[in-house]
């Protein structure tokens, strides 16, 4: 029956989502509940100075005079890092689209039921979608929650909503690949290593490539999913609709591809 | 009769160290409807290669398989919808009870009918409430029967069914087979277990290194024409003698007792002992497993089939 893979997806897995937005979102809600008054901050921009650029660069610290306020501080130490926070959930969720089940042996049980495999990815797929989105909703949740019992800041809520909003697309990025490397590839663990490689090295040739302008890793971060995020500038200049449609685009066609790789291949044992 | 399952040529080869091996090499099978059909071989022979080629869990690298009359790679989901499995070894999700995940079999296939899967849980004595993980191997066993039967399919296709049953489930399981033949339901059950295929299924296939060796019916198979002889006589008896007896092999002579292999006719052997008292004579067929066993054992050959190493 169509959508009963997606139901039953979301009946099993929804608490684990739950638990990793409380998580997330209690490291957000510490970071803004603990941050230091303005003039704390504005001794850290002055500390910030006297780091070598390329090193705060690598921290997303790239403005210190930003950085010395309260929604710079947030824009920065919670947006600028939350998209790696997120993403180990989005591997999480992607090894269970295919690639947990073919390891364990349960495959062969599913895919003899009257279902085929594109459904069944398609119906995961949005499943864990919606799921990241629930991941989301609960740290912006607290996030929210924290800038509301911390008034003095003085920090807008839309600016943090829309923050959130703005994780998503690269969020769902690494669910769509690590879905993609777990219907390409049999093996749970390479595909694990695959979806790894993928995350942690966008974040690096992203980072470096900001640095090194003229240079062949400059180049190199246009392939980079996390150039077209900027959790810290979402704050300070708004919406780039653009990046957002385009990571979202990606995430469709790494999804479709998922769909298509898994129609060709043997089911492991 | 209707053809149910297929194979034409069905080839799977696999990439391994040193070459590719032929894990099934151009079967050619016919299943009819309404029988239930021994794949009889031991492990390693190809059986589960077959069975998750005609799911299409996996392709095949040559030929084709058809179900329903319909091409299982075309058809998958038609005809897995009117098909129940039961893999060799069945994993599901520990976590997970088992009503949790007939419910939601239940739910992907539709129309299942509740009080039949009590119906089978009660029969096959199966707590439903527990956890996958808290099973012993034979209640695996039990909820893969059930998730197989449960949609009340055409097509059942069974991969070591009894696999881990206690002996009194064993029985069960054959009524529930014997019910399926009345229902007109077709059964493919792939078994290494002789006394299983024999106590059900009407027609044996034997495959041996993914090449089919024999397929006849269960009757035909174990009505060969060597059969044990078992004599009791009031003397002792010269093995010279019984060598010289045309058909007659492996010997053995315990004082006035002999028991022997014998091919062919009884008359000679009667005739060798000529005037000796006989107070005993037995006869007794071979089993399936000695027929097996001629295919891939020690014993000579059979209906002209010839022997295997």
């Amino acid at each position: 029956m169509v959508g009963s893979v997606f139901v039953e997806m979301l009946r099993r897995h929804w608490r684990q989502a739950v638990f990793w937005g409380l998580g997330i979102g209690a490291i957000t809600f510490l970071q803004i509940i603990v941050l230091p008054d303005v003039d704390a901050l504005q001794q850290l921009s002055e500390l910030m100075e006297t780091i070598p650029p390329a090193f705060a660069q690598m921290f997303g610290l790239n403005d210190t005079e930003y950085l010395a306020t309260p929604e710079g501080y947030v824009a920065t130490r919670t947006f600028g890092l939350l998209l790696l926070l997120v993403s180990i959930y989005a591997i999480v969720a992607g090894l269970n689209v295919t690639a947990n089940d073919e390891e364990r042996g349960v495959m062969d049980n599913v895919l003899a039921l009257p279902i085929s495999r594109w459904q069944l990815v398609l119906e995961k797929l949005l499943a864990y979608a919606v799921m990241s989105v629930l991941v989301v909703a609960i740290i912006c949740l607290l996030t929210i929650l924290a800038v509301t019992l911390t008034p003095a800041l003085g920090i807008d809520i839309g600016k943090i909503l829309l923050g959130s909003v703005n994780v998503l697309p690269g969020m769902l990025v690494v669910l769509a690949f690590t879905a993609l490397a777990g219907t390409v590839v049999r093996s749970k663990g390479l595909a694990t290593a695959l979806a790894v490689i993928f995350l942690v090295g966008s974040y690096f040739v992203d980072t470096l490539g900001r640095d090194a302008v003229n240079s062949f890793v400059a180049t190199l971060r246009t392939l980079s999913f996390h150039s077209y995020y900027d959790g810290t500038n979402v704050l300070r200049f708004g919406f780039n609709a653009g990046n957002f449609t385009l990571l979202l685009v990606v995430a469709l066609i790494m999804g479709a591809l998922s769909l298509a790789a898994y129609q060709r291949r043997d089911i492991g044992v | 009769m209707d053809a149910i399952i297929q194979t034409n040529g069905l080839s799977k080869d696999y990439a391994a160290k040193g070459g590719r091996v032929h894990a099934l090499d151009h079967l050619n099978l016919l299943v009819n409807q309404g029988e239930i059909f021994g794949y009889l071989g031991p492990n390693g022979a190809g059986k589960t290669t077959t069975i998750r080629m005609l799911l299409d869990l996996i392709r095949p690298t040559a030929g084709s398989a058809s179900i329903f009359g319909m091409a299982v790679r075309a058809n998958s989901v038609a005809i897995r919808r009117r098909t129940g499995y039961l893999p060799g070894e069945l994993n599901l999700w520990d976590n997970e009870t088992a009503a949790d995940i007939v419910r939601y079999f239940g739910q992907v296939r539709g129309g299942v009918d509740a009080r039949y899967v009590r119906e089978l849980a009660d029969r096959l004595d199966f707590d439903m409430s527990k956890k996958m993980r808290s099973y012993s191997t034979g209640n695996k066993r039990k909820i893969g029967i059930i998730l197989a039967l449960m949609h009340k399919p055409e097509l059942l296709i069974l991969d070591e069914p009894t696999s881990g049953l206690d002996p009194l489930m064993q029985q069960v399981f054959i009524q529930l087979m014997q019910e399926a033949r009345q229902n007109g339901q077709t059964v493919f059950l792939s078994s290494h277990m002789l006394s299983e295929v024999q106590a059900v299924c009407d027609r044996v296939s034997i495959i041996r290194s993914g090449k089919l060796q024999t397929v006849d019916s269960v009757t035909a198979l174990t009505n060969v024409d060597f059969r044990w002889v078992t004599l009791r006589l009031r003397e002792s008896v010269s093995r010279v003698l019984l060598d010289a007896v045309p058909g007659a092999g492996e010997i053995t002579v315990d004082g006035n007792s002999v028991r022997l292999r014998l091919t062919g006719e009884i008359d000679p052997l009667i005739r060798a002992l000529g005037d000796r008292y006989i107070v005993d004579l037995r006869t007794q067929d071979p089993t399936l497993e000695e027929v097996f066993l001629t295919y891939y054992g020690d014993l000579p050959a059979v209906n002209g089939h010839s022997r295997r190493a």
